[in-house]
Protein backbone atom coordinates (compact mmCIF):
# COMPACT_ATOMS: atom_id res chain seq x y z
CA UNK A 1 0.00 0.00 0.00
CA UNK A 2 1.25 3.43 -0.79
CA UNK A 3 0.94 6.59 1.06
CA UNK A 4 -1.69 8.91 -0.25
CA UNK A 5 1.02 11.37 -0.53
CA UNK A 6 2.09 9.64 -4.06
CA UNK A 7 0.97 12.67 -6.53
CA UNK A 8 1.89 13.17 -10.33
CA UNK A 9 5.16 14.78 -9.42
CA UNK A 10 6.50 12.40 -6.92
CA UNK A 11 5.35 8.99 -8.83
CA UNK A 12 8.54 8.48 -10.98
CA UNK A 13 10.83 9.43 -8.42
CA UNK A 14 9.57 7.19 -6.03
CA UNK A 15 9.48 3.96 -8.33
CA UNK A 16 12.83 5.17 -8.68
CA UNK A 17 13.58 4.92 -5.20
CA UNK A 18 11.91 2.19 -5.01
CA UNK A 19 13.64 0.58 -8.09
CA UNK A 20 16.86 1.17 -6.03
CA UNK A 21 16.47 -0.70 -3.09
CA UNK A 22 19.09 -3.37 -2.13
CA UNK A 23 18.37 -7.09 -3.85
CA UNK A 24 17.60 -9.71 -0.46
CA UNK A 25 18.13 -13.20 -0.39
CA UNK A 26 14.94 -14.98 -0.09
CA UNK A 27 14.73 -16.46 3.54
CA UNK A 28 13.30 -20.00 2.63
CA UNK A 29 10.37 -22.02 4.46
CA UNK A 30 13.17 -24.30 6.40
CA UNK A 31 15.05 -21.35 7.38
CA UNK A 32 11.77 -19.82 8.90
CA UNK A 33 10.64 -23.01 10.18
CA UNK A 34 13.89 -23.10 12.29
CA UNK A 35 14.01 -19.67 13.13
CA UNK A 36 10.63 -19.87 14.60
CA UNK A 37 11.61 -22.93 17.29
CA UNK A 38 13.67 -21.20 18.34
CA UNK A 39 12.20 -18.12 19.25
CA UNK A 40 9.27 -20.26 20.58
CA UNK A 41 11.69 -22.28 22.75
CA UNK A 42 13.09 -19.19 24.27
CA UNK A 43 11.63 -18.47 28.09
CA UNK A 44 8.77 -16.53 27.94
CA UNK A 45 9.14 -13.68 31.02
CA UNK A 46 6.19 -12.27 30.98
CA UNK A 47 6.45 -8.14 31.77
CA UNK A 48 4.54 -5.98 33.83
CA UNK A 49 1.97 -4.36 31.82
CA UNK A 50 2.62 -0.77 31.28
CA UNK A 51 0.18 2.32 32.05
CA UNK A 52 -0.20 3.65 28.71
CA UNK A 53 1.37 6.89 27.94
CA UNK A 54 -1.61 9.24 28.20
CA UNK A 55 -2.13 7.90 31.77
CA UNK A 56 1.16 8.74 32.85
CA UNK A 57 0.49 12.21 31.22
CA UNK A 58 -2.61 12.61 33.44
CA UNK A 59 -1.11 11.18 36.39
CA UNK A 60 1.69 13.86 35.77
CA UNK A 61 -0.31 16.57 35.14
CA UNK A 62 -2.70 15.91 38.04
CA UNK A 63 0.29 15.70 40.73
CA UNK A 64 1.69 19.15 39.22
CA UNK A 65 -1.99 20.64 40.03
CA UNK A 66 -1.41 19.02 43.27
CA UNK A 67 2.16 20.37 43.97
CA UNK A 68 1.07 23.85 42.94
CA UNK A 69 -2.30 24.68 43.86
CA UNK A 70 -2.75 21.99 46.28
CA UNK A 71 -5.97 20.86 44.78
CA UNK A 72 -6.21 17.38 42.68
CA UNK A 73 -7.85 18.18 39.18
CA UNK A 74 -8.34 14.97 37.27
CA UNK A 75 -9.63 16.92 34.44
CA UNK A 76 -6.89 18.96 33.93
CA UNK A 77 -4.58 17.81 30.68
CA UNK A 78 -2.00 20.10 29.53
CA UNK A 79 0.38 19.89 26.54
CA UNK A 80 3.26 20.08 29.23
CA UNK A 81 4.30 16.90 30.44
CA UNK A 82 7.33 18.20 32.30
CA UNK A 83 9.40 15.36 30.42
CA UNK A 84 12.60 15.84 28.86
CA UNK A 85 14.86 13.58 26.51
CA UNK A 86 16.12 10.54 27.99
CA UNK A 87 19.01 10.11 26.50
CA UNK A 88 21.47 11.67 23.43
CA UNK A 89 19.78 9.56 21.05
CA UNK A 90 16.28 11.00 22.45
CA UNK A 91 17.64 14.44 21.85
CA UNK A 92 19.12 13.36 18.36
CA UNK A 93 16.48 12.61 16.74
CA UNK A 94 13.49 14.46 19.16
CA UNK A 95 15.43 18.01 19.94
CA UNK A 96 15.87 19.45 23.11
CA UNK A 97 13.35 20.51 25.66
CA UNK A 98 10.51 19.90 27.29
CA UNK A 99 8.52 17.28 25.37
CA UNK A 100 4.99 18.74 24.91
CA UNK A 101 1.58 16.76 24.13
CA UNK A 102 0.03 18.16 20.96
CA UNK A 103 -3.21 16.10 21.79
CA UNK A 104 -3.65 18.88 24.89
CA UNK A 105 -6.17 21.19 24.36
CA UNK A 106 -3.94 24.03 25.69
CA UNK A 107 -1.53 23.03 22.84
CA UNK A 108 -1.61 26.29 20.39
CA UNK A 109 -1.66 28.40 23.39
CA UNK A 110 1.87 26.92 24.62
CA UNK A 111 3.04 26.81 21.48
CA UNK A 112 2.10 30.69 21.27
CA UNK A 113 4.23 31.39 24.62
CA UNK A 114 7.28 28.76 24.09
CA UNK A 115 7.80 31.00 20.37
CA UNK A 116 7.05 34.89 21.80
CA UNK A 117 11.00 35.57 21.30
CA UNK A 118 10.67 34.52 17.54
CA UNK A 119 10.58 37.56 15.43
CA UNK A 120 8.09 37.84 12.83
CA UNK A 121 7.61 40.84 10.49
CA UNK A 122 4.30 40.96 11.14
CA UNK A 123 1.80 39.37 13.59
CA UNK A 124 -0.47 38.00 10.24
CA UNK A 125 2.53 35.62 9.26
CA UNK A 126 3.54 34.81 12.91
CA UNK A 127 -0.10 33.52 13.40
CA UNK A 128 0.33 31.72 10.06
CA UNK A 129 3.31 29.93 10.99
CA UNK A 130 1.76 28.81 14.44
CA UNK A 131 -1.30 27.64 12.71
CA UNK A 132 0.32 25.55 10.45
CA UNK A 133 2.40 23.87 13.70
CA UNK A 134 -1.12 23.37 15.57
CA UNK A 135 -2.63 22.10 12.72
CA UNK A 136 0.14 19.41 11.71
CA UNK A 137 -0.90 17.45 15.04
CA UNK A 138 -4.51 16.76 14.21
CA UNK A 139 -4.31 13.08 16.18
CA UNK A 140 -5.45 12.18 19.60
CA UNK A 141 -2.86 10.37 20.47
CA UNK A 142 1.09 9.40 19.91
CA UNK A 143 4.64 10.74 20.83
CA UNK A 144 5.22 13.97 22.26
CA UNK A 145 6.83 16.69 20.39
CA UNK A 146 10.30 18.53 21.76
CA UNK A 147 10.22 22.06 22.56
CA UNK A 148 13.42 22.59 20.66
CA UNK A 149 11.79 20.75 17.30
CA UNK A 150 8.63 23.39 17.39
CA UNK A 151 11.19 26.25 18.08
CA UNK A 152 13.41 25.57 15.38
CA UNK A 153 10.61 24.67 12.93
CA UNK A 154 8.82 28.21 14.04
CA UNK A 155 11.97 29.88 13.61
CA UNK A 156 12.76 28.69 9.97
CA UNK A 157 9.30 29.76 9.26
CA UNK A 158 9.93 33.43 10.48
CA UNK A 159 13.41 33.63 8.55
CA UNK A 160 11.31 32.11 5.78
CA UNK A 161 8.80 35.62 6.22
CA UNK A 162 11.42 37.72 6.57
CA UNK A 163 13.50 36.60 3.80
CA UNK A 164 10.17 37.26 1.58
CA UNK A 165 10.17 41.05 2.96
CA UNK A 166 13.71 41.02 2.06
CA UNK A 167 12.90 40.06 -1.25
CA UNK A 168 10.02 42.65 -1.89
CA UNK A 169 11.72 45.28 -0.68
CA UNK A 170 15.37 44.53 -2.82
CA UNK A 171 12.89 44.67 -5.72
CA UNK A 172 10.40 47.74 -4.98
CA UNK A 173 14.51 49.69 -4.33
CA UNK A 174 13.34 49.89 -0.74
CA UNK A 175 16.70 50.08 0.89
CA UNK A 176 15.00 50.68 4.08
CA UNK A 177 12.96 47.56 4.13
CA UNK A 178 15.96 45.59 2.56
CA UNK A 179 18.27 46.52 5.87
CA UNK A 180 15.41 45.68 8.03
CA UNK A 181 14.99 42.64 6.97
CA UNK A 182 18.70 41.87 5.73
CA UNK A 183 19.36 43.07 9.73
CA UNK A 184 17.17 40.81 11.52
CA UNK A 185 17.99 37.43 8.83
CA UNK A 186 22.07 38.39 10.41
CA UNK A 187 20.74 38.24 13.83
CA UNK A 188 19.06 34.70 13.29
CA UNK A 189 22.14 32.60 14.09
CA UNK A 190 21.95 34.19 17.33
CA UNK A 191 18.38 33.41 17.98
CA UNK A 192 18.13 30.99 21.14
CA UNK A 193 15.51 28.98 19.21
CA UNK A 194 17.95 27.68 16.34
CA UNK A 195 21.21 27.52 18.55
CA UNK A 196 19.65 25.60 21.20
CA UNK A 197 19.01 22.97 18.55
CA UNK A 198 21.67 24.11 16.51
CA UNK A 199 25.24 25.21 17.45
CA UNK A 200 27.09 24.85 14.53
CA UNK A 201 24.60 25.52 11.38
CA UNK A 202 27.09 22.95 9.31
CA UNK A 203 27.44 19.85 7.58
CA UNK A 204 23.37 18.21 7.98
CA UNK A 205 22.52 19.64 10.54
CA UNK A 206 19.29 21.45 11.14
CA UNK A 207 20.08 25.31 10.29
CA UNK A 208 22.78 24.26 8.11
CA UNK A 209 20.60 26.63 5.15
CA UNK A 210 21.39 29.99 7.24
CA UNK A 211 25.23 30.27 6.00
CA UNK A 212 23.68 29.98 2.52
CA UNK A 213 21.04 32.10 3.07
CA UNK A 214 23.18 34.71 5.05
CA UNK A 215 25.46 34.73 2.14
CA UNK A 216 22.63 35.42 -0.47
CA UNK A 217 21.38 38.38 1.17
CA UNK A 218 24.65 39.81 2.13
CA UNK A 219 24.80 39.30 -2.15
CA UNK A 220 21.24 40.93 -2.69
CA UNK A 221 20.48 37.28 -4.38
CA UNK A 222 17.24 36.65 -3.85
CA UNK A 223 17.58 33.22 -6.04
CA UNK A 224 20.09 32.03 -3.96
CA UNK A 225 18.46 32.97 -0.77
CA UNK A 226 15.15 31.06 -2.29
CA UNK A 227 17.59 27.84 -2.72
CA UNK A 228 19.43 28.02 0.75
CA UNK A 229 15.47 28.27 1.87
CA UNK A 230 14.07 25.28 -0.42
CA UNK A 231 16.42 22.89 -0.64
CA UNK A 232 16.00 22.49 3.25
CA UNK A 233 12.52 22.94 3.22
CA UNK A 234 12.26 25.26 5.84
CA UNK A 235 9.41 27.38 4.41
CA UNK A 236 5.96 26.42 4.95
CA UNK A 237 3.52 27.02 1.85
CA UNK A 238 2.77 30.97 1.62
CA UNK A 239 5.51 32.46 3.70
CA UNK A 240 7.21 32.91 0.73
CA UNK A 241 5.18 34.15 -2.42
CA UNK A 242 8.19 36.15 -3.49
CA UNK A 243 10.52 33.78 -3.68
CA UNK A 244 8.09 31.12 -5.03
CA UNK A 245 7.62 29.30 -2.31
CA UNK A 246 4.04 28.64 -1.89
CA UNK A 247 0.99 31.11 -2.82
CA UNK A 248 -0.68 32.97 0.05
CA UNK A 249 -3.24 30.11 1.60
CA UNK B 1 -2.92 1.16 23.82
CA UNK B 2 -1.83 -2.42 24.33
CA UNK B 3 -4.13 -4.96 24.36
CA UNK B 4 -2.45 -8.06 24.87
CA UNK B 5 -1.35 -10.74 23.00
CA UNK B 6 -1.30 -14.54 22.76
CA UNK B 7 2.23 -16.97 21.54
CA UNK B 8 -0.31 -18.11 19.12
CA UNK B 9 -0.78 -14.83 17.68
CA UNK B 10 2.83 -14.07 17.66
CA UNK B 11 3.48 -16.68 15.32
CA UNK B 12 0.62 -15.71 13.26
CA UNK B 13 2.51 -12.15 13.18
CA UNK B 14 5.84 -14.15 12.33
CA UNK B 15 4.21 -16.25 9.78
CA UNK B 16 2.39 -13.29 8.41
CA UNK B 17 5.95 -10.62 8.44
CA UNK B 18 9.00 -12.29 8.56
CA UNK B 19 9.97 -12.35 5.19
CA UNK B 20 9.17 -8.37 4.77
CA UNK B 21 10.93 -7.80 8.10
CA UNK B 22 13.81 -10.04 7.01
CA UNK B 23 14.15 -7.80 3.98
CA UNK B 24 13.73 -5.06 6.16
CA UNK B 25 16.91 -5.99 8.33
CA UNK B 26 18.85 -7.00 5.40
CA UNK B 27 18.35 -3.70 3.43
CA UNK B 28 19.78 -1.53 6.17
CA UNK B 29 22.90 -3.52 7.55
CA UNK B 30 22.84 -6.88 5.20
CA UNK B 31 23.08 -9.73 6.81
CA UNK B 32 24.74 -8.51 9.79
CA UNK B 33 20.85 -7.44 9.99
CA UNK B 34 19.02 -10.07 9.19
CA UNK B 35 20.28 -12.26 12.02
CA UNK B 36 18.13 -9.79 14.04
CA UNK B 37 14.87 -11.48 13.03
CA UNK B 38 14.70 -13.78 15.29
CA UNK B 39 15.72 -11.33 17.99
CA UNK B 40 12.77 -9.32 16.99
CA UNK B 41 10.76 -11.74 17.67
CA UNK B 42 11.99 -12.41 21.10
CA UNK B 43 11.56 -9.31 22.22
CA UNK B 44 7.88 -9.81 21.10
CA UNK B 45 7.39 -13.02 22.99
CA UNK B 46 8.61 -10.93 26.50
CA UNK B 47 6.20 -8.22 25.89
CA UNK B 48 3.23 -9.94 25.23
CA UNK B 49 1.48 -8.18 27.13
CA UNK B 50 2.52 -4.97 25.68
CA UNK B 51 2.04 -5.30 22.16
CA UNK B 52 -0.26 -2.49 20.97
CA UNK B 53 -3.63 -3.04 18.90
CA UNK B 54 -3.57 -5.42 16.04
CA UNK B 55 -3.78 -2.62 13.42
CA UNK B 56 -0.25 -1.55 14.84
CA UNK B 57 1.70 -4.42 15.49
CA UNK B 58 3.10 -4.93 12.33
CA UNK B 59 4.88 -1.10 12.76
CA UNK B 60 5.56 -1.89 16.27
CA UNK B 61 7.51 -5.10 14.99
CA UNK B 62 9.33 -2.61 12.34
CA UNK B 63 10.05 -0.66 15.68
CA UNK B 64 11.53 -2.77 17.26
CA UNK B 65 13.69 -3.99 14.55
CA UNK B 66 14.81 -0.60 13.86
CA UNK B 67 15.96 0.00 17.74
CA UNK B 68 17.51 -3.24 17.50
CA UNK B 69 19.87 -1.72 14.13
CA UNK B 70 20.56 1.03 15.88
CA UNK B 71 21.31 -1.07 19.57
CA UNK B 72 23.75 -3.07 17.46
CA UNK B 73 25.45 -0.05 15.70
CA UNK B 74 26.18 1.69 19.26
CA UNK B 75 27.23 -1.64 20.68
CA UNK B 76 29.93 -2.45 18.07
CA UNK B 77 30.97 0.34 19.41
CA UNK B 78 33.31 0.99 16.15
CA UNK B 79 31.00 3.32 13.97
CA UNK B 80 28.51 5.76 15.33
CA UNK B 81 24.96 5.07 13.85
CA UNK B 82 25.28 7.83 11.13
CA UNK B 83 28.84 6.17 9.77
CA UNK B 84 27.06 2.81 10.07
CA UNK B 85 24.23 4.88 7.31
CA UNK B 86 27.31 6.49 5.23
CA UNK B 87 28.92 3.12 5.34
CA UNK B 88 26.01 1.17 4.29
CA UNK B 89 25.10 4.10 1.30
CA UNK B 90 28.43 4.34 0.00
CA UNK B 91 29.65 1.12 -0.05
CA UNK B 92 29.83 -0.76 -3.17
CA UNK B 93 30.40 -4.06 -1.93
CA UNK B 94 27.26 -3.69 0.46
CA UNK B 95 24.83 -4.66 -2.47
CA UNK B 96 24.19 -6.66 -5.33
CA UNK B 97 25.61 -5.58 -8.85
CA UNK B 98 22.18 -4.03 -9.50
CA UNK B 99 22.97 -1.97 -6.49
CA UNK B 100 25.83 -0.72 -8.29
CA UNK B 101 23.85 0.46 -11.52
CA UNK B 102 24.12 4.35 -12.16
CA UNK B 103 20.29 4.68 -11.25
CA UNK B 104 20.99 2.98 -7.82
CA UNK B 105 24.18 5.04 -7.17
CA UNK B 106 22.44 8.26 -7.83
CA UNK B 107 19.35 7.54 -5.52
CA UNK B 108 21.78 6.39 -2.89
CA UNK B 109 23.62 9.61 -3.20
CA UNK B 110 20.23 11.64 -3.06
CA UNK B 111 18.99 9.83 -0.02
CA UNK B 112 22.56 10.14 1.64
CA UNK B 113 21.51 13.90 1.64
CA UNK B 114 18.67 13.52 3.61
CA UNK B 115 19.06 13.65 7.98
CA UNK B 116 18.65 9.87 8.78
CA UNK B 117 15.12 10.28 10.12
CA UNK B 118 13.60 11.44 7.00
CA UNK B 119 15.60 9.22 5.07
CA UNK B 120 14.61 6.39 6.90
CA UNK B 121 10.59 7.50 6.23
CA UNK B 122 11.83 7.64 2.43
CA UNK B 123 12.94 3.98 3.07
CA UNK B 124 9.72 2.58 4.65
CA UNK B 125 7.75 4.03 2.46
CA UNK B 126 8.88 3.67 -1.10
CA UNK B 127 11.44 -0.08 -0.05
CA UNK B 128 9.18 -1.18 2.69
CA UNK B 129 5.83 0.02 1.31
CA UNK B 130 4.25 1.33 4.65
CA UNK B 131 1.52 3.71 4.66
CA UNK B 132 2.82 6.74 6.19
CA UNK B 133 1.03 6.02 9.05
CA UNK B 134 2.94 3.08 9.62
CA UNK B 135 6.17 4.57 9.07
CA UNK B 136 5.41 7.49 11.72
CA UNK B 137 4.86 4.38 14.33
CA UNK B 138 7.64 3.27 13.53
CA UNK B 139 10.19 6.03 13.74
CA UNK B 140 8.52 7.41 16.76
CA UNK B 141 6.15 10.39 15.18
CA UNK B 142 2.85 11.65 15.19
CA UNK B 143 1.55 10.78 11.98
CA UNK B 144 0.86 14.55 11.06
CA UNK B 145 4.63 15.05 11.30
CA UNK B 146 5.45 12.46 9.14
CA UNK B 147 3.38 13.69 6.41
CA UNK B 148 4.94 16.84 6.89
CA UNK B 149 8.59 15.38 6.95
CA UNK B 150 7.32 13.00 3.89
CA UNK B 151 6.39 15.90 2.16
CA UNK B 152 9.64 17.93 3.06
CA UNK B 153 11.90 14.99 1.46
CA UNK B 154 10.21 13.92 -1.46
CA UNK B 155 10.53 17.92 -2.20
CA UNK B 156 14.51 17.40 -1.28
CA UNK B 157 14.82 14.23 -3.20
CA UNK B 158 13.10 15.66 -6.47
CA UNK B 159 15.30 18.63 -6.37
CA UNK B 160 18.49 16.77 -5.75
CA UNK B 161 20.79 16.86 -8.82
CA UNK B 162 21.46 13.57 -8.90
CA UNK B 163 17.62 12.28 -9.23
CA UNK B 164 16.76 15.22 -11.61
CA UNK B 165 19.58 13.99 -14.08
CA UNK B 166 18.16 10.98 -13.97
CA UNK B 167 14.60 11.81 -14.58
CA UNK B 168 12.30 14.05 -17.45
CA UNK B 169 12.10 17.44 -16.63
CA UNK B 170 8.51 17.64 -15.87
CA UNK B 171 9.13 15.37 -12.82
CA UNK B 172 11.65 17.69 -11.25
CA UNK B 173 10.40 21.09 -12.16
CA UNK B 174 9.70 21.59 -8.59
CA UNK B 175 12.83 24.51 -8.07
CA UNK B 176 11.84 26.59 -10.64
CA UNK B 177 11.93 30.21 -10.11
CA UNK B 178 10.25 31.23 -12.96
CA UNK B 179 7.40 29.19 -12.81
CA UNK B 180 6.96 28.12 -9.15
CA UNK B 181 4.20 25.39 -8.05
CA UNK B 182 1.94 25.78 -5.35
CA UNK B 183 2.86 23.78 -2.55
CA UNK B 184 0.93 21.30 -1.19
CA UNK B 185 -0.95 21.92 1.99
CA UNK B 186 -1.62 19.17 4.67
Amino acid sequence: MRSRYDDASWRPIGHTVHDASPAVPDLTDMEKDALWERIATTPHVASRSRRSWRTVVAALVATSAIGVAGVATAAVFSAHTGKGPVDAEDVELGGPGERLDPSAPDFAQVLDEISRDIRFPSAATRQKALDWEAADFPYDSGPVVSTGALRLWIAGHAVCAWTNDWAVALRAGDATGVEEAASVLRSARTWPAITDTDPEMAHQSEAAWLPDLERAVADGKPRAARAALFGNQTCMPGLAPELGMGRAQ
Amino acid sequence: MTTGATRSDLEELYRSYADELHAFLWRRAGQTGADLLGDVFVVALQRLNDLPAPHLRRAWLYGTARRLLLAQGRAAGRRTRAEVERSRLHDPLSGSAEEGSARAAAVRMALASLREIDRELIRLTEWEQLPVTEAAVVLGLRPGTARMRLLRARRALAGHDALVALLPPTSASADTLEVPKPQCAL
